[in-house]
Formats: structure tokens, sequence, C-alpha cells
């Protein structure tokens, strides 16, 4: 897949709060995404997790245990034949004893609704089902950072009620850090600052309603502004 | 077209999906130019609702009408119905099988037919937003997700059909790729008699439908005009959907004095509204025209 580039000089996420980050499809959000947890590497510049540097072959695997990542698409992240074991699957890779695995995967079964779903195979999800599975399996192994890419679309009012939920109390429950890829503008509103990509560089850096009362260049940039922006009435 | 169900149960093979039926008894009709909306918690039997509309799956018990006669009755006619449907799945890199963006929105097109068709492709591209230049040879598997999602909608189109299904169509899409979509749309309302659309953008349903259902477990929990539903906010709540955006600034416009209608209107209409209100002292007005 061809990906955008981009051309960031300085960007800084803290632990304990929500980062939205808005932009016109291609606009480089997902290759900065893929950059924080080293899965891309840098051609110039430096990708520092807590200190250490994504260039680093040996602290990778520290870098992807704390920055943990859902996709756009969670076809592209399961590697079980169960939704079960698809939890199960981080979590033993971390060494987690037997007994502890199963208790907190019955937890986030119960705060996800996949209860029901536990045998399923999760090619077999509907789509809304998969990007819960996937942001379950993400959150249960409480990573450091947390980017979430453009998660919610698919998921129904409910669904993507009790997730934001879920996500909003991240900092304050695990310390981390929440990346919120989004196209909507709703969900930026719920984040403390939101961050504009325009062709690969960073547009605007701010607090949501400060961002969006540049309604006009926003809409220009692709960025979905809220109508009441969008017709003067903010 | 006009398309009815009437009492249609489905359940995947067991080892598929479990053992809950995605359909139970679902009855209803989508008539002529009626564009319906459909929303509902996941799992609840939307995207199967939508395969069983294209006869891509046969119900295990009711019957699927086009034009009040049974698409199943006559097998012999089945492709037939299904060359005037047209399909956009929920992640639209499952339905391509090309190697080139161009020989995809061509590949539901019988060979004799193509050349003929070619320039339409190009068309639709470009009221897409694509130009063909830069896509007609790329692989579609190399397109970003708003991308794919436009050149699995172009593709269904290109062949007019006579009904079309989009499952979430307007999720990924960003600002801009909203706007194409919804012009793609209008356009396609024009020439289509009939439209049902998959989402939980309910801002975007409020732009086109003009009745919703509400699909839970299988079943229809609620079927009526697309305005009852999108400004009855309680209703919407116990399914954790929020109003409409548009419904919220209406709302928002009543309250500080505007006489616009509560119904569903027109961007225009709302920026008319606002531009009407009395500004306060000092306030500057910071309207965009679009």
């Amino acid at each position: 897949m061809t990906r955008p580039s981009v051309d960031v000089p300085h960007l800084c996420i803290s632990e304990a709060a929500i980062v939205a980050v808005m932009g016109a499809n291609g606009s480089g959000k997902s290759t900065a995404a893929l950059c924080m947890n080293g899965m891309l590497l840098p051609e110039r510049g430096e990708v520092l997790v807590d200190g250490l540097n994504t260039r680093e072959e040996v602290t990778r695997m520290e870098i992807r245990k704390r920055v943990g990542v859902v996709f756009q698409d969670p076809h592209l992240q399961f590697t079980s034949m169960s939704v079960e074991s698809e939890l199960a699957f981080g979590l033993e890779n971390l060494g987690v004893p037997g007994r502890e695995i199963r208790a907190r995967i019955e937890q986030q079964m119960d705060l996800f609704q996949l209860r029901g779903k536990r045998d399923q195979v999760p090619a077999s999800l509907s789509g809304g089902e998969k990007q819960l599975l996937a942001i379950a399996a993400v959150m249960l192994l409480e990573p450091r950072y947390l980017v979430l890419d453009e998660v919610t679309t698919f998921l129904s009012g409910n669904s993507r009620v009790q997730v934001f939920e879920l996500i909003a109390n991240v900092p304050a429950r695990t310390g981390a850090g929440v990346i919120l890829i989004t196209q909507n503008p709703r969900e930026a509103f719920a984040a403390g600052r939101l961050v504009v990509f325009h062709e690969g560089s960073i547009a605007f850096d701010g607090p949501p309603e400060t961002v969006f009362r540049n309604a006009s260049s926003l809409v220009k940039m692709g960025v979905p502004v809220p109508l009441r922006e969008r017709i003067g009435l903010a | 077209m006009t398309i009815e169900l009437t009492d249609v149960h489905y359940s995947y093979p067991a080892r598929q999906r479990g053992s809950s039926p995605a359909l139970v008894g679902v009855s209803l009709v989508a008539g002529e130019r009626e564009c319906l909306g459909v929303v509902g918690p996941e799992g609840g039997g939307k995207s199967t609702l939508l395969s069983v509309m294209d006869a891509l799956l046969k119900p295990d018990a009711g019957q699927v009408l086009r034009d009040g006669e049974d698409v199943w009755e006559d097998p012999a006619d089945l492709a037939s119905f299904r060359r005037g449907v047209g399909l956009c799945f929920q992640f639209p890199e499952q339905q391509f099988l090309c190697e080139t963006v161009g020989e995809e929105l061509l590949f539901g097109i019988l060979p004799e037919d193509r050349d003929a068709m070619r320039g339409n492709a190009f068309q639709l591209l470009r009221e897409f937003g694509l130009s063909p230049d830069a896509f007609l040879h790329r692989s579609p598997f190399s397109l970003s997700m708003g991308e794919s999602r436009r050149v699995a909608i172009a593709s269904s189109l290109i062949r007019q059909p006579h009904l079309l299904l989009l499952d979430e169509p307007s999720a990924g899409l960003d600002g801009k790729g909203l706007q194409q979509l919804e012009a793609s749309i209008n356009i396609a309302r024009e020439h289509m008699a009939t439209m049902v659309i998959v989402s939980h953008d309910l801002d975007f349903l409020a732009s086109f439908a003009t009745r919703v259902i509400i699909l839970a477990a299988g079943s229809i929990r609620y079927d009526g005009p697309a305005e009852d539903l999108l400004f009855d906010r309680a209703r919407l709540r116990a399914y954790g959907y929020d109003v409409p955006e548009i419904v919220e600034v209406i709302e928002q416009l009543r309250a500080s004095g505007s006489n616009i209608r509560q119904r569903l209107c027109s961007i225009g209409e709302l920026q008319a509204a606002a531009e009407g209100l009395p500004l306060a002292a000092g306030e500057k007005r910071n309207s965009q025209k679009e």
C-alpha cells in the first residue's frame, strides 16, 4: 500500500491525556500512527517513546509493548480461531499466568459485550463486533500509549457510547495516553487537544473548540467540521 | 423497483456465526424512489438484510419480492435480478477482484459492453473526485480507505442498478470524501428507483433517508418516516444514538428565536436561519458560505 508521507518537525504526546487527530484521507494520520510504535521507521528524524528510539532494534519490542495500536481495518490484526483465544493471545505472549489471563478475559468480554461470541471465529463477526474485539484485545494489554485509528466507524450507537466511555476513562484508570484518530468532530470534542494533519504536516494543534473556529480552512483541507461551526452558529 | 420482504427468516450455518438466527420474521417494503435507512446494534442483522435483498443469501423462510414477484421462484432469473442490484460492502477491499481500478469498475459489465462503458467509467471517477489519469491503472488494493470506498460505490453505480444497497458508505470518509459521496448519491437518486443504506451515521442518513428502520437481534423494532425517528430523542437514546447534528442545530436556532420549522432541511436553509438571528452586541458573524 502506498502510504502518504509525513513531515512533522515536532509533536509531543504525554501520558494520561487524550489527543484527537483529524485530517483528510491520505493526510498522513495513519502513517504517523505506524511510526509511533516502530512499525514504520522515519527516513529522517526520530520517534521517541518514553525516551526509547524506535530506530534501535533492541528497544523495538519494548516500544511495541508500550504503544498499542488498533487499526482502521480490524481484519488485519486477528490471528486466532476464536474470540476467546484472540483475547488471550497477547497476554500469553507477555507470559501472564493462565489463571490471571482467564479472569481478565472474562472481565473484558463483559465490558465489550462479547461473551455470547466466545467460540466464534473472529472473521465471522459483524463489522462492529470485529472492531469491539480489536479494541478489547489491545486494551487488555494495558499499553502506556493507546493509538486508535478510526476504530468506531462501524460501531452502533450503544457500542460507541460504551467504547467511548472506556476510552475516555483510560487516562484516569491506567495513566495511559490515548491518540484518537477520527473523522468524527463529536469524538474530537472528547479530547482536550486536537491535532489536524494536512498533507503530511501539522496544520492545527490546540483545544478542539479553538481549532474548529478555523472552519473554512478546515473544510478546504477536507476535515469534517461540526455543522454549528459550518453555518457560523458556534 | 419495489423490493419487499415478507416474514423473512435466515440463520447462518452454526459453525459460521454461532447458533442465533440473523433475521427473524423481517417484513418490509422499500418502494419506488424511496431511500430506506437501516440502523441498529452490531450483529443485529443489518448486513445480512442487504445480502438477502441482493439475493446473495436465500431466506430459510419467507419471500423476497421484486415488483411483486418472488426472486427465488425461477433460479434462471437470479443472475439478471442481481445485475440490477448494486451492493457495496462494509469493507470495500472485500469486493475487489481485479488488478486495476479501471478493470474493477468494468468488472460487472458484460464483456461485449465494456468498450461502450469505458467513457462512463471515466466520468464516474471524475464525479467521485478521483482523476482517471491517477487512478485507472492503480491497484484497488493500494487505495486508502476513503478512496477504495468511492471506487466500490462507483463500480456498483456503473451498471445503473435499479436498487442500490450501501453498507456503511460514509464510514472512514473525510469531509471532502463525504461531500463527494453525497453528491454522487444525489446523482444516483435521480436515476435510481430505490436505495437502502445501512449506517450508524445519523447525520449522513438525515441527508437522504425517507424512511428508517431499526433492526435489532434480527427483527424490526421500528419502521417509520425518517423525520419522525430522527427528531425522537428518547427513542434514539434507547439505542445509544444522539439526534443528528442538524436536529440539534434546528433546536438551537428555534431556542434563539428563529422560526425555522422542525423538519429536516438543507444546510443553505440552516445558514439562512442562522443569518436571520439577531446579533448580540459586539458579536461578529463568522459564517462561511458553502
